[in-house]
C-alpha cells in the first residue's frame, strides 16, 4: 500500500514536471518559428531599385499573350495589323479589360515608393531621383492609355483599399513635380551612389538628368491642343535643357537592354514567333511608295513558318486567314532576340522640337530639327539592314544610295516646305515599336497624320464609326475598387486631347 | 476493449473466491475478459492465461463479457471453480470504434457520428491510393479521384468544404500519430491554384496518404468533425480518419503467415465523342500551318493543295504531297491509351506469446497505367510489436517504411493534353516522334507531341517515407493509466523533370529541367492520463487528460535550369541558367486537453471535452484558443421492455467549437527575390501580399443530432444524423486592387455554412435461409447543403480558381454553395427565350451563376451475398447533381474534333459542310421570332459557342458500379491436414459500369488534382475500369 502511494505521487509529479518544461520551452520558440526564413523583412535600397526599374521598363514592347497595351496599340497606329488570336481581336476593337500593364506598373511603383521613402530617410538622393523619374514615366504611359488613374491615394495597401482616381490633369501635375524633384535630387550629395544596379544607365547621373528633361519635353508637348503656344514654349525650354544635358546621342537613350535569354528576350522577337500581329498593309505600302530604306531595317521577307513573303502587309481588320505576311524579326534592328527596346530617344526629342517650333512659328528651327531627327534615326537603324545585306551578299551600295536618296527627298526640308503633316508622318515612321507614345501623337492630331489611317474594315463593313481613343479600366479595378469610373467606352476621348 | 473497473470491497458472509479459466471456442485462453458480479459493482478481468479470480456469494450471478463474444451468465454454485468457454459473436464486433488518440469506445456510448470502414473492402478495391479505396464506404465523405493515372491524387472532403481558401481535407492518423497527406506538384512554389492557365500544365503528384499499404490496416474509423475531433484540435477541424494497423495477437500457437498476390488490368471506362469527318485545316481549306481540324470534309475526297510540303509519315524528312489524297486515321484519341497492368504482392507474419505480440509485413505494388511509361511502384515494410514488461507496464513501437517511385506526365497545355487536343485525322497516333537521329519530327513549335512527352519527358519522383512511433503505458493505479506516445512522420520527396532540347513549350525550344528536393518532418509527442471511476452503482466516470506537442518542418528546394547545352545529358550542370528558390515552413502547436465521460446505468451518457491550443502561426498576444465540446447519448430502448420490434434505440446529440490557425508567416510583410537577374543584376521586390499582425484564428461551431435503431431482432439497423456547421473569421487573403500596390491582404472575414443528413441502413441476413445463403444489404445516404453566407465587405465573391480555357471561375459567392461556377450564359429574356442578335446568333451575358460542384445527394448500395465458401459483394453508387466544367470539350471544339462540331458550315455549296441552324429565340432588336439560318462556321464555334460557358457546365449525376468482388474461400475440409489455414481467390472488378449523361470522359476527375479547385475536366488520363484476380493464402 505504502509503495503504491509513493509511486502514485512520484508519477504525477514527473508528469506535471515534464509538461511544464515542455510548455516553457515552447513559448520562447514560437516567434522565431513564425519568422519567414524564405523572405527578408528588409532589403538594401539598390536591390529594390533594380526591381522597380526593371518592372516598369520591361512593359514596353511586351507580348505577354495579349495583356500589355504598349505592344498592342501598334494595331491602332496601324504599323501592325492583326494576324490571329488576340491580334485579330484588338484589331477589330474587341478590347478586353485586361490588367497586366496596370498591375505590374503599380507593383513596380510600390517598389519605387519604398526606394524613395527609404532613400529620403537615408539620403540616397541618386536613387531617389532616378526612382522619381521612372515613376513619372510610368504615370505618363498609364495615363496615356487610361486617362484618370489612382495616384495620390494609391500604394497604401489595406489602409486605403479604394483609392480615388486622380484626374488626368492632376496626374500630369504630379508627373511634372516628380520630374523636377528628380532633377533636383540628383544634384544633391548622396550617401550611396547609383551603380550597376541601374542596368540601363549604369549609375550615370548625367544621363538621368538628361532623360528627365527629355521626358518633360515630351509631356509638355502633349498639351498641344489644350495650350498650343504655352506648351510649345515649355517644350522647347525642356528640349534645350535636355540637349545641353547631353540627350543628343544613342548612349543617352532610355532603352531596355535584352540579353536574349530566358525571359529577357525582346518582345518583338516573341511577336515574330507567335505571329499574332504582322506588318500593316498601309504602313508597308507607305514604306514601299516612298522608297524608304527602313523597310529593310524594320521588316523581314520570311514569315515565321519559313514561307518567303517579300514585303507584304496585311490590311487592318481583315481577320484570320491562311496567307503569310512580313514579320518584324528575327533579324533587323527591332526584332532580334537581343534587340534593345527603345523607350525614349534622342530623335524623338528632335521631332518634339520640330513640332513645338512649328507651333510657335519658328519654321526654320522646325525644319532643321525635322531633318536632324530623320537622319539620327536612319543612322541608328539602317546599319542592321546593311549587316543583313552584307551577310546575304546583297547590294550594299545600292542600299546606301537609297538612304541618301531618302534623305534628299524627305530629310531636306526648309522653313518654306516644312508642314505639320510632314513632321508627324515622319515621326510616325521613326517611332516604330514605341507604340504608346506614337498613339498619343496620332490621337493628338485626331488620327489625321499619317493621312492613310482609316477605320479598319472587316468583311466589307467598318468595324466602328470612330477611332479608338482609350482602353477600358481593368476588370480587377472595376471589381475591387468602388471608385473606378463606370460607363467608360473605348471611344471616350481623353482630357489631354480635348480642346477644353 | 472495455475499461477495467477494479474496485474491491469488504464482502458479506458466504462470500468466497471464485477462480477459473476463460477460453474461446477453440480452447485458447482469453485474456481481458470482463467478469462482473451481477447487481453489484464487483468486477475482475482475466489475465494472460485466461485465469481470473473474483469474490462472490453463492447464488449470485457472474456475467462474463468480452468484445466479439456473446455474454455468458453463470450462477455461482457449490464449486469455487468456474471455467467458461466463450462463443464468438461477430455482430458485437462492429460496435467498437476507435476514436481520438486510439481509444476504442463502444459505439453505443458515443454521442457523435463515427463510422467504421470494413478493411476487407479496402483491399478488394484494388486501388493504389488509400483515399480512393474509401470511396462509397462512408456516408458524408466526398472523394474525387483526379484521373486515371496510377499516381493520380484523390481529394477528400467530409461534410462539405468550410474553409474558403484554406485546407478542407481531414486529418489522417495512424496508430495515434497524425501523418501528412500533402499533395505536391512541380511548380516553383509547390502550389497550383488555377489562377493561371499554366497551372494546368504542371505535374501534380499523388497525395501522401497513398504511401500507406492498405494491407497493413486492421481498422479504420471516420470521425466527421465536431465533437468527434475536438480532442485533436486544430488539425482535425475537417474531420479525421483514424487508422489502426495490424498488431498480431497474443497467445497464438505458432506464427500467422499471410501471403497475397493480385493482378489487375485497367482500361479507359468512357470516351468522349469525336467527329471524324473533317481533315486538318482552317475555314474549310487544308493548311500546313494550323493545328486545327477545320479543314475539308473527308467525304469530298480532299487532296493536298499544290506545293504542300510536310512530313507526312514522321520520319523526319519532309515530303511533297501535292495532289495526294489526305490520309485518314480514326480513333486516334482512343488508340493513345493502352491497357494498364497492376501487380500487388503482400506478405505478413505475425504472432505473439503471453506477454507480447508482433507484426511484420512487406508489400510491393507495381502499376503501369493507361499511358505508356506512366508508372507507380510502391514498396512497403512494416514492423510493429508490443510487450508487457510487467503487468502494469507495457511498451510498444511501430515503424513503417515506404518507397514510392513514379514517372508522371504533365497535363494541360504543356503536357499530353495539348497534343491530344489537336491531333488531326491525317496522322496515325502511333507515328514516330523522333527520327533516326533522335531529333523531334513534330511540326509545331507551340503545341507538344504527346508521344514525345511520354517517351522523352516525364517527371521522375522518388519518395522515401518512414512513419513510426514508440509508446508506453503504465498502470499507476486501478483508476489511472499513464500513456505516452511519440511519433514521427518523415519523408523525402525528390523529383526531376527533364524536357530535352527541342521540347516544345521550353523557352526557345532549348529544353529545361527542374530538380525538387523536399524534406518533411512531422513529430508528435502525446502524454496523457486516463482512467475510470465507479462513482456509485449507477454512475461511472471515465476521464482523459493530457497534452501534446506537434512540430512540423517542411523544406522544399526548387532548382530550375533553363536552356540545356548538350543532348542526352540530364544533370543540372547541363543547364545554361540555373535559378533556385527555397521554401521553409516551420510550425509548432502545443495543446492541452481533457475529456470526461459520465455513464449512467449504461443507457445515459454525457461526454465533455475541452482543448486549448497555442499555435506559432498566430500573433503572440492572440495565439491561444480554447474549444469545448459536449455530446450525449440516451439509449431509450433500455427503458422499454424487451421486444422484438425495437431491440436497440438511441438518441444522440453533440455540439462542438473548433478552431483553425492561420497559415504560416501571415504576420509580417516581406520582400521576395525575383529571378532571373536582369542585366546580371539581382532584384528584390516587395511581396504583393500584405500581411496582418493582428490576425485571429478561424472559428467554427458544429452540432449534430441523430438516432440509432435496431429493429426486428437486429434484422434492420438504422443510423440517421442531421448536422450543421458554421465557420467564421476565415483567414482569407482579401483581394486589393493593384493600385494599392498590393494584390491582397490577410484578414479574418467570411462565413460558410454546411448542413445535411446522413443515414445508414443495414439489412442483415434477411433471407434467413437455412441452406446457408446469407444476404446483407447496406445503404448509406448523404445530403449536404453548402452555402457561402458572407465574404469580405465590398467583394462580390472570392475566387477559388479558374478553368483552363475561358476564364470561367470557381467561386465562393454569398448566397450560393461553395464551389460555384460563374461565367457567361446565353442572353435570355424573362420567359427564358434566347435573345438573338440581328444575324440570328445567340448573345451572351457575363457574370452569371452556372452551377456548382456539389452533388445534391449520394446513395451507396452495398450488397453482400454469401453461400458456403462463395461471397459476392459490391458497391453501387447513385449520385444526383454536381456539375463539372467540360474544359476538354472546349479544347476539342476549338480544334474542330469534337462531335459537337460535326454540323458545320464552310460554304453553301459544300454538301458535306453547309450546316446552318435557326436558333429558337427572338431577335432582340425586333422582338420577332428568328427565322434566320445561322451558318455554323469555324468562327461561330470559336467565338460564339465556345465563349458561352454555360454550354460546358454539365451535370454529372451517375449510377456507378464502383466495386464488384467475388470471393471463393477453399473449404476447410480440404485444408485440414495441410499447414495452410485458409486459401481464398477473389475476382475483382472496379468501376465496371457507369451510366451518366455527362458527355465527356468519366466525370470523376479533376484537372488540378487534390485541393480546393475541383470541377474542371481538362485533358488528362481519363478514369479507368479494372478487373483482375487476387489469391490469398494464410498459414
Amino acid at each position: 500500500m505504502k509503495t503504491q502511494n509513493i509511486i502514485n505521487y512520484k508519477n504525477i509529479f514527473l508528469f506535471i514536471f515534464s509538461v511544464l518544461t515542455v510548455i516553457t520551452s515552447c513559448s520562447e520558440e514560437f516567434e522565431e518559428i513564425n519568422t519567414d526564413p524564405n523572405n527578408p523583412k528588409e532589403v538594401d535600397i539598390p536591390l529594390v531599385f533594380t526591381s522597380g526599374e526593371r518592372s516598369i521598363l520591361y512593359k514596353y514592347g511586351r507580348f505577354t499573350n495579349g495583356t500589355d497595351w504598349d505592344l498592342w496599340c501598334g494595331l491602332w497606329i496601324q504599323t501592325f495589323a492583326g494576324n490571329h488570336g488576340n491580334g485579330v481581336n484588338y484589331d477589330l476593337y474587341d478590347i478586353l479589360p485586361n490588367a497586366s500593364l496596370w498591375d505590374r506598373q503599380y507593383d513596380a511603383l510600390n517598389d519605387l515608393k519604398i526606394v524613395i521613402s527609404l532613400g529620403t530617410e537615408r539620403e540616397a538622393w541618386q536613387h531617389v531621383g532616378a526612382s522619381k523619374i521612372i515613376s513619372a514615366l510610368a504615370l505618363g504611359t498609364l495615363t496615356s492609355h487610361y486617362g484618370g488613374i489612382p495616384w495620390s491615394e494609391a500604394l497604401s495597401g489595406s489602409e486605403n483599399p479604394n483609392p480615388k482616381f486622380d484626374t488626368q490633369e492632376e496626374i500630369y501635375n504630379s508627373m511634372f513635380s516628380l520630374l523636377s524633384e528628380g532633377i533636383t535630387d540628383l544634384d544633391k550629395a548622396s550617401s550611396i551612389t547609383l551603380g550597376e544596379e541601374d542596368f540601363v544607365y549604369n549609375g550615370d547621373v548625367d544621363k538621368w538628368k538628361a532623360l528627365a528633361y527629355a521626358l518633360e519635353a515630351r509631356y509638355r508637348n502633349h498639351f498641344s491642343i489644350k495650350n498650343p503656344s504655352g506648351s510649345a514654349t515649355a517644350a522647347l525650354t525642356a528640349v534645350d535643357n535636355a540637349k545641353s544635358a547631353g540627350f543628343t546621342e544613342h548612349a543617352y537613350d532610355l532603352i531596355f537592354p535584352y540579353e536574349g535569354a530566358d525571359i529577357y528576350l525582346n518582345g518583338y522577337f516573341h511577336l515574330f514567333e507567335n505571329n499574332q500581329m504582322i506588318a500593316s498593309e498601309v504602313f508597308m505600302n507607305t514604306l514601299i511608295n516612298t522608297n524608304d530604306p527602313r523597310k529593310e531595317a524594320y521588316w523581314n521577307t520570311e514569315a515565321t513558318d519559313g514561307t518567303v513573303v517579300g514585303y507584304t502587309g496585311k490590311s487592318n481588320g481583315f481577320g484570320t486567314d491562311n496567307a503569310s505576311y512580313s514579320p518584324v524579326g528575327p533579324q533587323g534592328f527591332y526584332g532580334k532576340k537581343t534587340s534593345d527596346q527603345l523607350i525614349a530617344t534622342h530623335f524623338e526629342l528632335l521631332f518634339i522640337e520640330a513640332e513645338a517650333a512649328l507651333r510657335s512659328g519658328d519654321a526654320d528651327r522646325a525644319a532643321t530639327a525635322h531633318n536632324a531627327a530623320i537622319i539620327a534615326q536612319l543612322n541608328l537603324v539602317t546599319p542592321s539592314a546593311i549587316e543583313t545585306l552584307t551577310a546575304n551578299g546583297g547590294d550594299v551600295s545600292a542600299y546606301q544610295t537609297k538612304i541618301s536618296a531618302y534623305i534628299t527627298g524627305f530629310a531636306s526640308e526648309t522653313a518654306g516646305s516644312i508642314t505639320l503633316e510632314k513632321i508627324m508622318t515622319e515621326k510616325h515612321k521613326a517611332m516604330f515599336t514605341m507604340n504608346s507614345e506614337s498613339w498619343v501623337d496620332v490621337r493628338r492630331h485626331n488620327y489625321d497624320y499619317p493621312a492613310n489611317l482609316s477605320i479598319p474594315i472587316n468583311d466589307g463593313k467598318a468595324i466602328a464609326s470612330e477611332f479608338i481613343q482609350r482602353v477600358p479600366y481593368p476588370e480587377e479595378s472595376t471589381n475591387t475598387n468602388s471608385n473606378t469610373p463606370g460607363g467608360v467606352t473605348i471611344f471616350d476621348q481623353l482630357w489631354i486631347f480635348k480642346a477644353n | 476493449m472495455l475499461f477495467a473497473t477494479l474496485v474491491t470491497q469488504t464482502s458479506f458472509a458466504q462470500e468466497k473466491t471464485i477462480t477459473g479459466v476463460i477460453s474461446d471456442n477453440k480452447g485458447l485462453p482469453l485474456p481481458g475478459v470482463n467478469i462482473l458480479v451481477k447487481d453489484t459493482n464487483k468486477g475482475a478481468q482475466s489475465d494472460f492465461d485466461g485465469k481470473y479470480s473474483i469474490s462472490a456469494d453463492t447464488g449470485s450471478i457472474l456475467i462474463f463479457s468480452y468484445l466479439g463474444f456473446a455474454n455468458q451468465e453463470v450462477t455461482v454454485g457449490q464449486s469455487s471453480q468456474i471455467d467458461v468457454s466463450m462463443q464468438e459473436d461477430a455482430s458485437e464486433l462492429e460496435e467498437v470504434v476507435v476514436t481520438a488518440f486510439g481509444i476504442a469506445k463502444e459505439k453505443n456510448k458515443l454521442g457523435y457520428s463515427a463510422e467504421s470502414v470494413d478493411v476487407n473492402k479496402l483491399n478488394d478495391a484494388a486501388e493504389n491510393n488509400l483515399v480512393n479505396a474509401l470511396n462509397g464506404q462512408v456516408s458524408g465523405v466526398n472523394i474525387t479521384d483526379s484521373g486515371g493515372s496510377p499516381s493520380a491524387s484523390a481529394n477528400i472532403v467530409i461534410r462539405g468544404s468550410s474553409s474558403i481558401l484554406g485546407n478542407n481535407q481531414p486529418l489522417f492518423v495512424i496508430d495515434g500519430i497524425p501523418i501528412n497527406n500533402n499533395t505536391e506538384n512541380g511548380s516553383s512554389s509547390g502550389t497550383v491554384d488555377g489562377t493561371d492557365f499554366r497551372d494546368y500544365g504542371k505535374t501534380v503528384g499523388v497525395n501522401r496518404a497513398s504511401d500507406i499499404n492498405p494491407d497493413d490496416i486492421a481498422s479504420m474509423t471516420v470521425l466527421k468533425g465536431g465533437a468527434a475531433t475536438a480532442l485533436y484540435g486544430i488539425r482535425a477541424v475537417n474531420g479525421a480518419i483514424i487508422i489502426t494497423t495490424k498488431s498480431g495477437s497474443r497467445n497464438q500457437k505458432g506464427l500467422n503467415i499471410s501471403l497475397s498476390t493480385g493482378y489487375t488490368i485497367d482500361e479507359v471506362n468512357k470516351f468522349p465523342e469525336f467527329t471524324d469527318r473533317y481533315a486538318r485545316g482552317r475555314n474549310g481549306a487544308y493548311s500546313n500551318l494550323t493545328h486545327w481540324s477545320w479543314g475539308p470534309a473527308y467525304a469530298n475526297n480532299p487532296t493536298f493543295p499544290a506545293n504542300t510540303i510536310t512530313d507526312i509519315d514522321g520520319d523526319g524528312t519532309d515530303d511533297d504531297v501535292s495532289g495526294q489524297q489526305i490520309p485518314f486515321f480514326r480513333d486516334n484519341y482512343k488508340n493513345f491509351w493502352q491497357k494498364g497492368t497492376r501487380l500487388n504482392t503482400n506478405i505478413s507474419v505475425s504472432g505473439g506469446g503471453e506477454k507480447g505480440r508482433f507484426y511484420v509485413s512487406a508489400g510491393n505494388l507495381n502499376h503501369e497505367g493507361i499511358v505508356k511509361n506512366d508508372t507507380y511502384e510502391r514498396t512497403n515494410f512494416t514492423i510493429k510489436g508490443d510487450y508487457n514488461i510487467t503487468d502494469k507496464f507495457k511498451i510498444g513501437g511501430m515503424a513503417s517504411y515506404s518507397n514510392v517511385n513514379t514517372n508522371s506526365f504533365q497535363g494541360g497545355d504543356t503536357g499530353i493534353g495539348n497534343g491530344l487536343t489537336y491531333w488531326h485525322h491525317m496522322w496515325d497516333i502511333n507515328r514516330p516522334w523522333v527520327d533516326s537521329n533522335r531529333d523531334k519530327v513534330w511540326f509545331s513549335d507551340f503545341v507538344g507531341d504527346p508521344n514525345w512527352i511520354i517517351n522523352e519527358e516525364g517527371e521522375r519522383g522518388e519518395v522515401n517515407r518512414t512513419i513510426g512511433n514508440i509508446n508506453f503505458s503504465y498502470d499507476i493505479a486501478d483508476w489511472m493509466k499513464l500513456n505516452f506516445r511519440s511519433g514521427i512522420d518523415t519523408y523525402s520527396d525528390q523529383k526531376r523533370l527533364v524536357r530535352p532540347i527541342s521540347s516544345v513549350n521550353t523557352t526557345g525550344r532549348l529544353g529545361d529541367m527542374y530538380e525538387i528536393r523536399i524534406n518533411n518532418k512531422d513529430i508528435t509527442n502525446n502524454v496523457n492520463l486516463s482512467g475510470n471511476f465507479v462513482l456509485n452503482e449507477d454512475l461511472n466516470l471515465s476521464y482523459l487528460v493530457g497534452g501534446d506537442i506537434y512540430n512540423s518542418r517542411y523544406d522544399r528546394l526548387f532548382v530550375d535550369g533553363q536552356e540545356l547545352l548538350t543532348k542526352d545529358f540530364f544533370d543540372i550542370s547541363n543547364a545554361k541558367t540555373v535559378t533556385s528558390n527555397n521554401l521553409d515552413n516551420n510550425k509548432k502547436i502545443f495543446g492541452v486537453f481533457s475529456e470526461i465521460t459520465l455513464d449512467y446505468k449504461s443507457f445515459l451518457f454525457l461526454t465533455l471535452t475541452g482543448r486549448n491550443d497555442w499555435s506559432s502561426t498566430l500573433p503572440e498576444q492572440n495565439n491561444s484558443f480554447f474549444y469545448p465540446s459536449v455530446s450525449g447519448g440516451f439509449v431509450f430502448s433500455n427503458l422499454l421492455n424487451d421486444n422484438d420490434i425495437l431491440s436497440f434505440g438511441k438518441l444522440k446529440g453533440s455540439w462542438a467549437k473548433l478552431g483553425n490557425d492561420a497559415p504560416n508567416f501571415s504576420l509580417q510583410s516581406v520582400f521576395a527575390r525575383r529571378t532571373p537577374n536582369v542585366g546580371g543584376q539581382p532584384q528584390f521586390t516587395i511581396s504583393n501580399r500584405q500581411n496582418n499582425p493582428n490576425i485571429k484564428p478561424e472559428l467554427s461551431s458544429a452540432w449534430e443530432i441523430g438516432g440509432e435503431f435496431k429493429f426486428l431482432n437486429n434484422l434492420i439497423g438504422l443510423d440517421i444524423t442531421y448536422y450543421e456547421r458554421n465557420t467564421v473569421d476565415q483567414v482569407l487573403p482579401i483581394p486589393l486592387t493593384s493600385t494599392t500596390g498590393f494584390a491582397e491582404y490577410i484578414d479574418n472575414s467570411g462565413k460558410v455554412t454546411n448542413n445535411g443528413i446522413e443515414a445508414l441502413l443495414n439489412i442483415n441476413d434477411f433471407i434467413k435461409n437455412s441452406h446457408g445463403i446469407v444476404v446483407d444489404f447496406g445503404f448509406n445516404f448523404a445530403k449536404n447543403n453548402s452555402e457561402v453566407v458572407e465574404v469580405p465587405e465590398g467583394l462580390e465573391e472570392i475566387i477559388i480558381g479558374y478553368g483552363y480555357w475561358n476564364g470561367t471561375k470557381l467561386v465562393a459567392r454569398p448566397g450560393e454553395p461553395y464551389g460555384t461556377f460563374v461565367g457567361d450564359k446565353y442572353k435570355r429574356n424573362e420567359s427564358g427565350q434566347l435573345l438573338l442578335d440581328d444575324n440570328g446568333a445567340p448573345q451572351r451575358e457575363s457574370n452569371q451563376v452556372l452551377g456548382n460542384i456539389n452533388p445534391d445527394w449520394t446513395l451507396n448500395f452495398n450488397p453482400r451475398v454469401s453461400y458456403k465458401g462463395l461471397t459476392l459483394s459490391g458497391n453501387l453508387e447513385f449520385r444526383k447533381g454536381g456539375d463539372l466544367y467540360n474544359d476538354a470539350e472546349v479544347s476539342w471544339i476549338y480544334a474542330g474534333l469534337s462531335q459537337t462540331t460535326e454540323d458545320r458550315f464552310y460554304d453553301a455549296s459544300d454538301v458535306n459542310a453547309n450546316a446552318t441552324r435557326v436558333f429558337d429565340g427572338i431577335i432582340e432588336s425586333t422582338g420577332e421570332r428568328s427565322t434566320i439560318a445561322v451558318p455554323l462556321t469555324n468562327t461561330y464555334y470559336h467565338n460564339n459557342y465556345n465563349a458561352t460557358d454555360e454550354n460546358f457546365v454539365e451535370d454529372t449525376s451517375w449510377v456507378r458500379l464502383r466495386t464488384l468482388n467475388l470471393t471463393y474461400n477453399l473449404p476447410s475440409k480440404i485444408l485440414e491436414n495441410t499447414f495452410v489455414n485458409k486459401v481464398s481467390v477473389t475476382f475483382t472488378g472496379r468501376n465496371l459500369w457507369l451510366d451518366t449523361n455527362y458527355s465527356g470522359a468519366d466525370p470523376e476527375t479533376s484537372g488540378l488534382g487534390a485541393g480546393n479547385v475541383q470541377g474542371f475536366n481538362t485533358i488528362t488520363a481519363p478514369n479507368t475500369k479494372s478487373y483482375g484476380m487476387t489469391v490469398k493464402v494464410q498459414f
